[in-house]
Order: C-alpha cells, then structure tokens, then sequence
C-alpha cells in the first residue's frame, strides 16, 4: 500500500515542521541587540519650551537616525549636580548660567566641543561677544567652545495689554523716551485708582527668588550702567555699596509697598513667575504691569483670555511690551538678556553631531517659527520674518540691536553667589527691614565665592 | 493460531515478511548497507516504526519542555522581576506624595517649630528611598533605569527645600516675625512644587517609571506563553506519538497475531499522562496569571490609586490652608494585602511542581518502553 509505506516520510517531514515550530518559540524569546545610536539631553524646558526643542531635533533625527533622549525637569540644575556626583551625567545638558559653564569647564567635567564646531561658519553667524559667552578656559587655562546658545531671551522687558491698560496712561507708558520716574508714575496712579499695577511672582521650585534678581539686575543696569553692573558681576563692587543698595530698595518699593504688587510680599513668595502674569488677561485685570523675560510668551499663548476655555492672548492684540526704561543717562541704550547654553558632559560622536546640529540656521529657525515660543535666535543669519508675530520679532530686533547688552548678572555669577542671590531676595520680601542683614551676608558669600 | 505466538504471519497476496529469502534468479538491486536495515522486509518496517516513535517521544519532549519552561520563566520574571519593579515604583510615589503632605501637617499644626516637617514625613523619605535602591536593582536598564538619576537628583532638591523650609520657619519664629513665617511657607511651597509639577516634577518622573514598569507587567501577564495556543502544540505532539503507537499496535497485530504488546501499551498511558499533567500544570498557572491580571492586579492598582488620591487632596487642603476632610495619610495594611494576593497569584503561576523533571523522565520511559516492544519482535528474526 503505498500509503502506508509513505507515512515515515511524512512523519519526518511533520517532524521537521514541528522542529521548526519549537526552535521559533525557542528563538521568540531573545531580543535583539544594539539600535539607533542615542544623545540623551537633560534640560530645564518643560512644556512648550520642551515642544519647542523637540521640535529642532526631529530633523536631525531624521537626517542622522540619531535618537534624541531628553528629559525635561525645573530642576535641572540639581539633577545635573546629583548625576554628576553619581559619575552618570548626561550627553548634553542646558546651563543656563555662564557661571555654571565656567565651572564644569574649569573643572574638566565639560568636554570641549571645537571638533564638533566649524569655526569659520561659527564667527560668520554669530557675534563675537556671543561666541565668547560660549568659550570657557579649561583645566588648562586654554579657552576653548565648552556650549553653544540654543536660544537667547530678553530680559528688560515690562508687559502689558494694550487693550485692558487705561488709555490716559497707554500713551506715556508707550511713548519712546519712557524713563522710570513715568513708569513707577503711572503705577502709582493706578493704584490710587484702586487697582493693581504689578503682577509679581518669585516661585520657581529650586530657583525661586530668580524673577526679583532680575527686577534688581535691571534697575543696576538701567541706573548705574554697564560698568557698574560688571564691577558687581565681577565681585569687586560689594552688595553693600550705594549703587546695588539703591537697587534693592527700588525694588522694594515696587515689591513691599501696600496696593503697587499684587497680593503683597506673601503673595509674590508663592506664585509662580509662569502664572504671574496670568491677570493680565483677567477681565477686569488682575495687575497691569509685568517685569518677565522674552520666554514669558509662551506662557502667555497658553494663558485664558478674559476666562475664555478657548480664546488664548494674541501677540500685540492682548499683550505687548516695552523696554525696561533708564533711571539716569548712565543706564540709555542697555538691555540685559539671557541665554540657553549647550554643554556637553559626554563626548560621544554623535553628541558631536547634534551640537554641530544646533548651531545652523534651520535648527534655530525650527524653534523660534513656533508661535508663542519666545525664543530669539541670536544666529546672525536667522531672518527677522522668520519670527512668526511682530512681537517676537521686535524682540529679537531689540536683542540683536542694542547698544549695550549685558548677561544676567545672576548667571554670571559663581553658582554659591547666585544661589546666595535668590536667596536673599526672598527674605528681603519676607522682611524688608533685614536688608543690611542681608546685603552683608551676600559680602560674606561674595569674599567666599570669588576667592581666587 | 497455529503458528507459535508472535511468530511473523505473511499477509495475504504479499511476499513473505522478514528475512524470508528472495527468488534467487530476480535479486533485488543492492541497497546501501548504511540504509538497508531500515528497508528490508518486517524487521526494516519494525525498526522505521521504532524511529518514528521515538521521533515523536523526543518531539513531544522538547515541546513540552519549552512550554513548560517558558511559562515558568515567564511567572518567575514577572513575580520576581516585573510586578516589584511596579509595586516599588507605584509606592515610591505614594510615600512621596504623603511625605510632602505629612511636612504640611506638621507645618500647619505647629509641630514644625519641634518636629521640622515630623516623622511621618521621615518615614516617607526612608521608605522612597528603599523602594527607589530596589527598582535601581531590579531594573539596572531600560525606562526607570534612565530615568532613576534624574529621580534621585529630584528628591535631593526636594528635601533641601524642606530642609529650608524648616530653617526659615524656625527663624521666623525666633524674630518674632509678624508677617507669619512667610518665608518658611514660601520654601514648603516651593518643596511642593519641586514634588508635584506635572511637567518635569520629582512625582511626574516617578509616573514616567511606573508607567514603564506597568507596561512591562502587562506585557509579561499578557505573554503568549501563557497563551492556550501553546498548548495545542503540546496535544498535536502527543496525540502524534499516541498515533503512532496505535500505529505500531496495529501493525504487531497484523504481522504477528498480537493483540496488544504491553510495553507500547505502557509507553502509551505514559503519554497520556504526560499529557494530561502538562496541561493540568499550563492550565493551573495560566488560570493564576488571569487572575493576576484580572483581579489582582486592577486591585492593587485601584488601592493605590485611591490612597494617593487622598493623600493629594489631603495635601492640596492643608497647602490651602484649610482643614483636609480626612487625615492619617497611607493606609499601609490595605495596600499590603492588596500587593500580598497579587503575590500570591504569581507565585502559584510560577509553581510547575515537579513537571520540569518529570518530563524527561517519562519521556525516557517510554522510549525504553517502546524499544523493548520491538526488541522482542526483531529479536525473532535473529539467528
């Protein structure tokens, strides 16, 4: 029967279909190894911010099958501490401070990144006193590039809307010689009005107190000039001389006066910088002056408009800004401004390629062509009509424009200084009879932090 | 039967079986000697059956030894491995949660000024760090392997804000500060936010890790190895080799007029009940892993779930200033015995018993089985 005689051969033949079945069940276990090469990221934007930096690596991610890793948390700067201390840093991470920079570069913690760069497009894009914020001296002494600037921002900078502020006040507020006497002036009147003329809000997790350093930075800046806010910078101007004195109490009077700051001291202490400005857009406004940095828009896009679920404030239409006014000759034609710093901890080759990545006009413009993002590309070869509302592009003509622009003071300063800085602002809100007490132990810190 | 027993019997209209001589003036053409012993006649038949029972022993050994062993490893990941690395995550982020309400507790009260932000609040600390050393120890790659770093970082920096929270309180109260230990609340506030901002906060990277690690759990409650498919395998194999020893039965009572060979007998209910005790022992830990993730698990989940909603409201009450409507924090015995039925679960799925040895051995069995019950009948074609 021929049958019968075939069954052993088909038998083996099932034979080999089950061995075959079992060695894929077998196999189905394992995983395979290897994949994309990785750059992790560690940062402090969340939010838009972080949309907005996801947003300039995705064409390098698809260019390069590089897979960009970024984690996103307010406390970057402590995470980064920790991870450091742990030896398990990240490839790239953001500094916000060029006094960070200094630091890690000094120390050799940053791996500097002149391979990744081409110097020659670098100094065709970028200005010198911006490429020089991105240099550092090493363990060396020699300067090398230890970060790029991913985004700049402008921090002398007042908001308002246009539409709510009193229309007597509107045209001294906008008008273009607008000096600080005309501004607190027209604050005072409108709280003898009965309403609120500053929103304020000094939180910020683990750097709170960072929004009243910048009122305090400026009104140096705009009151004594540049060179004094270097010397200051610099630690040879002590906390307790006249012109950073003078500044402190000037913000105190904004600040601590009953009716001029919305909610008082305590109020300040709690709120958050980003929700600050929030009754801007109330109706009737909450407070109709806010001291916030350029990045301020992108909270603002997100803000409600007049407690509307869906209607959000439009650049120029709900809010404008302008330019934080001289408070004497010394202080015309200055602007601080901030700035978002790359450094690498890792030196890996494709670390290399995405800081090479984000130095190129397509990178940057990937970012600031997101609407309410507030970021200002200092890239020379990044065009105004690239910014997508007039507001942000008269922030970056502001920013790329003016006569005098200094760094965050804050920032610049070594981290124990700023740290000290945040601090002391939040006890002179607290108690702003404690302000000797407090400007002499910033001298102690500062004899201390800059000791060579 | 008048042959002697077991004695060949040709079957009808066939040449004789075996070993009976060939017309000598028609030779058959010669064989490959390596082959010819599978070919020739009855005793090449006897032993192409034999292969093919043995084939199929072997087969439904190794299919049943993988089943077996990757349901088992499956159990053993998830109860060791995946369901800790869940559990921890999950009350890391409870403690955490109940830390910074605890620290309110003791701030509104006015423990503070004594206590700092209490003892409740250390315990938290300590039990988040435990669970947090573990999940670096269970998960030393992946997601919460990443993300552990920025977590640690993060929980440094809360507990340096409350630590400032509580020098600054303490300093108000020592001025006599009128404004009401502004500053203290102003770092605790602080402390909160570091904790529970939802972009990038300490609890918001903790949920980055539960949500890996819950994933990774569900993948592996899910597993296809615990899938009933598998064990059709293990029946197609096994009802194979039944066939085939039905086959052989079939054929010794043909050729030899025996109407069962006790040994291909046993060999069979050997099968069966290897057969049966496999899928008694699939059915059983694919029954306790649905229970896992069908009961256990959603009820573990639910418990935490609800106690860290608590906790929330517990705290955004007393941040608010106000009285919470309940107090006590984390209820530690629900949420144990939750955890302990899932455990429970996972460990019955793990438990094959003694079926990872008994499968070799019945498998030998009944290979000696069934090579003795063929031994018997080519040992009649010798000499």
């Amino acid at each position: 029967m021929p049958g019968r005689s075939r069954s052993p051969r088909r038998a083996v033949a099932l034979l080999a279909a089950c061995g075959l079945a079992a060695g894929a069940l077998a196999a189905c276990g394992g995983g395979s190894a290897g994949g994309p090469a990785v750059v992790t990221v560690l940062g402090s934007w969340t939010g838009d911010e972080q949309s907005g930096f996801l947003a300039m690596v995705r064409g390098f991610e698809h260019a390069t099958g590089i897979q960009v890793d970024y984690t996103g948390t307010r406390d970057a700067d402590a995470v980064l501490a920790s991870d450091l201390k742990d030896g398990n840093p990240p490839d790239l991470a953001v500094l916000s401070r060029p006094g960070e920079l200094r630091q890690d570069a000094a120390d050799g913690t940053l791996v500097p990144i002149d391979a990744a760069l081409d110097q020659a497009r670098l100094a065709r894009q970028y200005t010198p006193g911006w490429r020089s914020l991105m240099q550092a001296a090493g363990p060396s002494g020699a300067r090398h590039y230890y970060a790029i600037i991913v985004k700049a921002a402008l921090k002398s900078v007042i908001w308002y809307d246009p539409r709510q502020f009193p229309a007597r006040d509107l045209s001294r507020l906008t008008s273009p010689g607008l000096t600080w006497d005309q501004l607190t002036g027209v604050a005072r009147g409108l709280a003898r009005g009965g309403v609120t003329p500053w929103c304020l809000g000094l939180e910020d997790s683990s750097d709170s107190g960072w929004p009243g350093t910048d009122w305090i930075e400026d009104i140096v800046l705009h009151r004594s000039g540049p060179k004094v806010y270097d010397q200051w910078v610099a630690g040879t101007l002590p906390w307790t001389s006249a012109p950073i004195r003078q500044a402190w109490q000037a913000f105190g009077r904004v600040a601590s006066t009953r009716g001029l700051a919305r909610g008082g001291p305590a109020a300040a202490l709690v709120t958050s910088y980003a929700q600050a400005g929030q009754p801007l857009f109330t109706r009737p406004p909450g407070c109709y002056l806010d001291h916030e940095g350029s990045f301020i828009t992108a909270f603002y896009a997100q803000d409600r408009l007049g407690g509307s679920r869906h209607a959000h404030p439009r650049p120029r239409t709900d809010f404008d800004f302008v330019p934080f006014p001289p408070l004497a000759s010394a202080g015309k034609g200055t602007a601080e401004v901030a700035g978002d710093l790359l450094g690498m901890f890792r030196g890996t080759a494709a670390a290399r390629k995405l800081i090479s990545y984000l130095t190129t006009p397509a990178a940057q413009e990937a970012w600031i062509r997101r609407p309410g993002s507030g970021a200002i590309s200092v890239n020379r070869l990044v065009p105004l009509a690239d910014y997508p509302d007039p507001v942000s592009r008269e922030l970056a003509r502001n920013l790329l424009g003016a006569a005098s622009v200094r760094f965050d003071a804050s920032d610049s300063m070594p981290q124990i200084m700023e740290n000290a800085f945040n601090n002391a602002v939040l006890e002179y809100l607290d108690d702003p009879g404690q302000l000797d007490v407090i400007l002499g132990g910033l001298d102690q810190v500062r004899q201390a932090a800059y000791k060579p | 039967m008048g042959q002697p027993k077991g004695s060949p019997v040709p079957a009808a209209g066939s040449a004789p079986p075996g070993t009976a001589s060939p017309p000598a003036a028609a030779p058959a053409p010669a064989a490959p000697p390596s082959a010819a012993w599978l070919r020739d006649g009855t005793p090449g038949r006897l032993r192409r059956l034999l292969l093919l029972i043995l084939t199929a022993t072997v087969l439904l050994w190794l299919i049943a030894t993988i089943v077996v062993q990757g349901l088992h490893g499956t159990a053993a990941t998830v109860r060791d491995q995946d369901a800790p690395a869940f559990t921890d995550a999950t009350e890391a982020h409870a403690v955490l949660s109940d830390a910074d309400r605890a620290a309110w507790q003791s701030f509104r009260s006015g423990e503070a000024q004594l206590t700092g932000p209490g003892q409740q609040y250390q315990n938290d600390i300590t039990t988040a760090g435990q669970d947090l050393e573990q999940l670096a120890a269970l998960a030393p790659s992946g997601t919460a392997g990443q993300q552990l770093p920025t977590i640690s970082g993060q929980l440094v920096n809360y507990q340096g804000l409350v630590e400032q929270a509580d020098a600054a309180n303490r300093a108000d109260i020592a001025v006599g500060n009128a404004s009401g230990h502004d500053l203290g609340y102003a770092y605790l506030t602080y402390s909160s936010s570091a904790m529970r901002n939802p972009q990038g906060g300490l609890l918001a990277s903790i949920s980055g890790v539960t949500a890996a690690d819950r994933q990774a759990l569900d993948q592996g409650l899910g597993s296809w190895w615990a899938s009933p498919v598998l064990l059709v395998l293990v029946v197609a194999a096994a009802g194979w080799l039944l066939w085939c020893i039905l086959r052989a039965q079939r054929f010794l009572l043909r050729r030899f007029r025996r109407l069962v060979s006790p040994p291909l007998a046993v060999a069979g209910v050997l099968t069966v009940v290897l057969l049966a005790w496999v899928l008694a022992t699939a059915v059983s830990a694919e029954s306790s892993l649905g229970a896992a993730r069908g009961s256990a698990l959603p009820a573990l989940t639910q418990v935490w779930q609800a106690q860290s909603s608590a906790v929330d409201a517990q705290a955004a009450a007393l941040r608010a200033g106000k009285t919470p409507s309940a107090s006590g924090g984390l209820n530690v015995i629900a949420t144990q015995q939750a955890s302990s039925a899932l455990t429970a679960d996972l460990t019955s799925a793990q438990d094959v018993g003694l079926l990872p040895a008994g499968i070799p051995l019945l498998a030998v069995a009944i290979v000696g089985l069934t090579w003795l019950g063929f031994k018997l009948r080519l040992d009649e074609y010798r000499g």
